[in-house]
């Protein structure tokens, strides 16, 4: 079998251009203005929601990277559950999706073929269907999907309106970005490696299903900027989150993983832009990478009201047993994020 | 001193190459010097040395490449370090005893001589071996750890490849490089001191 990875430099979303880099270029773009577009990109959202009448939005994304783990069908997977977890992060269904390719001329069909299957599957299960696609040639294979949704325009979960008094819940594990990591450097274990990946080729759907039975403040997906940083935009102006490193899920090995200093240039990325929003002061070193490290395909991270936070957690564990409530919603405090 | 060029290589492998570099230095320490193309390696490399106790520092190269210098071992600062790592001292073993006498005492001494130049700071510049030394850097030699520590710390082990070719063992040195004459004569030549056996 063909090696994806040896032709890739930077896999997943540890590939993704850094938070502060691309809001310097984003900030020169004219603003578009209409009101039908009820979440455009000024709101750095996970995707984009536009109304067509009072009950129906439709909600719009598209991802795509390169490889982060050798097999084929995988990364399709992975690739495909990145994409579409946006439109469950706003809230959405997913309706239909086009195929995005890049592929190198020399290397073998096969494996390409493996992609795109290990896509439809994930976009099956989803419950859309693929309509089409664009495929071009070039020097790293590169895989993903543009996602139309169908969503209540009244039931749009942004990721930057939580409540003071919520309570904040992840998903899935963290430490995908440090695994992958320890794979690059051929240091992880195969077990810890079938986590990771079962953790990325997991669709969002079973948790956001769960969701919809209850009021959700805000929400966004974990992605390679890493946790702090989608606290730090969830936060916003309005609020502080206060996180409990203790009470984080992550993949067990990744800590030791941290601990050996397998760490990827997007968590360092993240680090920085994190300056002066956080104090991360005597939390373990391997804690603070695992808030750090990037996540290709990560957990739902929400915001919800207290008095429904237990609740929601069961039933959000009842698919994804890793789930765990990690903090809370403040009133702004000197700090955006605090770590408790 | 251990050089490592990390040029175009994506975290975490440049730090994965000096932990490992470092670790293989033992407690007697010394010197890392990674070049890499980009400071986020850069930023990475040095959360690594702080994190391991050690102290590290860099300086811009041309084109964008940065040298991180990371220095381990107890009470050592990277700017005397940096300028003591070059002790100038050449050690030339030709023989595989020590001292006049019992053959078999005469290897006992011989290892723990070698055992004990690790724990010179700093170490060695070079170690050469010729005649009957070279069979000290064959797989045969009960000091290969000892050596292969002190190659780890940046000592340059050289040995007579005329000595291996008359001895038969060419093939069989297991720690530095085979040099020919000039090589030898060389080190010894741009040595500050000499210490013969």
């Amino acid at each position: 079998m063909i090696s994806l990875l040896s032709n890739c430099t930077s896999g997943g979303c540890g590939a993704k251009i850094g938070p502060g880099e691309l809001s310097k270029v984003l900030s020169n773009l004219p603003t578009f203005c209409d009101p039908k577009l009820l979440v455009g990109f000024d709101a750095s959202d996970d995707a984009a929601v536009y109304q067509i009448d009072a009950d129906t939005a439709i909600v719009s994304t598209v991802d795509f990277f390169s490889p982060m783990v050798n097999d084929a069908r995988s990364f399709g997977r992975i690739a495909a559950a990145n994409a579409l977890s946006d439109v469950y992060a706003m809230g959405g269904t997913p309706l239909f999706a086009l195929n995005l390719v890049c592929y190198p001329e020399h290397m073998e069909l096969d494996a390409l073929g493996e992609i795109l299957a290990g896509g439809a599957e994930k976009i099956q299960e989803a419950g859309a269907v693929l309509c089409g696609g664009h495929s071009i040639y070039d020097k790293e294979p590169k895989y993903g999907l543009a996602v139309t949704g169908r969503l209540d325009p009244k039931r749009i979960w942004r990721n930057n309106t939580p409540a003071p008094g919520d309570q904040l819940i992840l998903t899935k594990p963290l430490g995908i970005g440090i695994v992958m990591a320890a794979l690059r450097g051929e240091m992880a274990d195969d077990q810890t490696v079938q986590a990771a990946i079962s953790s990325m080729q997991r669709l969002n759907k079973y948790a956001a299903e769960r969701m919809h039975s209850f009021p959700i403040s805000a929400c966004t997906d974990i992605t390679g900027f890493g946790l702090l940083a989608h606290a730090r935009e969830m936060a916003g102006e309005a609020t502080s989150l206060v996180l409990y490193p203790s009470e984080l899920p992550y993949i067990p090995q990744a800590y030791k993983y941290a601990g050996d200093y397998l760490i990827t240039a997007a968590a360092q990325r993240n680090r920085n832009h994190m300056q002066g929003f956080v104090e991360l002061g005597d939390t373990p070193f391997p804690l603070q990478e695992l808030m750090l490290d990037p996540q290709t395909s990560g957990g739902l991270f929400l915001s919800a009201p207290k008095s429904y936070a237990q609740e929601l957690l069961s039933a959000i564990q009842e698919v994804e047993p890793q789930a765990r409530i990690v903090g809370e919603v403040l009133l702004p405090q000197k700090l955006t994020i605090i770590l408790r | 001193m251990t050089q490592i060029d990390a040029i175009g290589q994506v975290c975490p492998i440049p730090v994965i190459r000096a932990k490992k570099a470092l670790e293989r230095m033992g407690e007697a320490g010394g010197v890392v010097a990674v070049l890499v193309d980009n400071d986020i390696a850069r930023q990475n490399l040095q959360k690594m040395a702080t994190g391991q106790g050690y102290q590290s520092e860099y300086s811009q190269k041309e084109n964008g490449i940065i040298e991180v210098t990371i220095v381990a071992g107890e009470g050592c600062a990277v700017d005397n370090c940096a300028t003591e790592a070059d002790s100038g001292l050449v050690v030339a073993i030709g023989r595989d005893t020590m001292g006049e006498g019992s053959q078999e005492l005469g290897q006992i001494l011989i290892k723990g001589f070698i055992y004990a130049l690790q724990e010179l700071t700093p170490p060695p510049t070079h170690v050469l071996f010729y005649n009957s030394g070279s069979y000290l850097t064959s797989s045969d030699s009960n000091s290969l750890e000892d050596l292969r520590g002190l190659a780890a710390a940046g000592t340059v082990i050289l040995t007579c490849g005329t000595c291996t070719n008359y001895y038969g063992i060419t093939e069989k040195i297991s720690v530095g490089e085979i040099a020919n004459m000039y090589g030898i004569v060389t080190a010894m030549a741009s040595a500050k001191r000499i210490i013969n056996i």
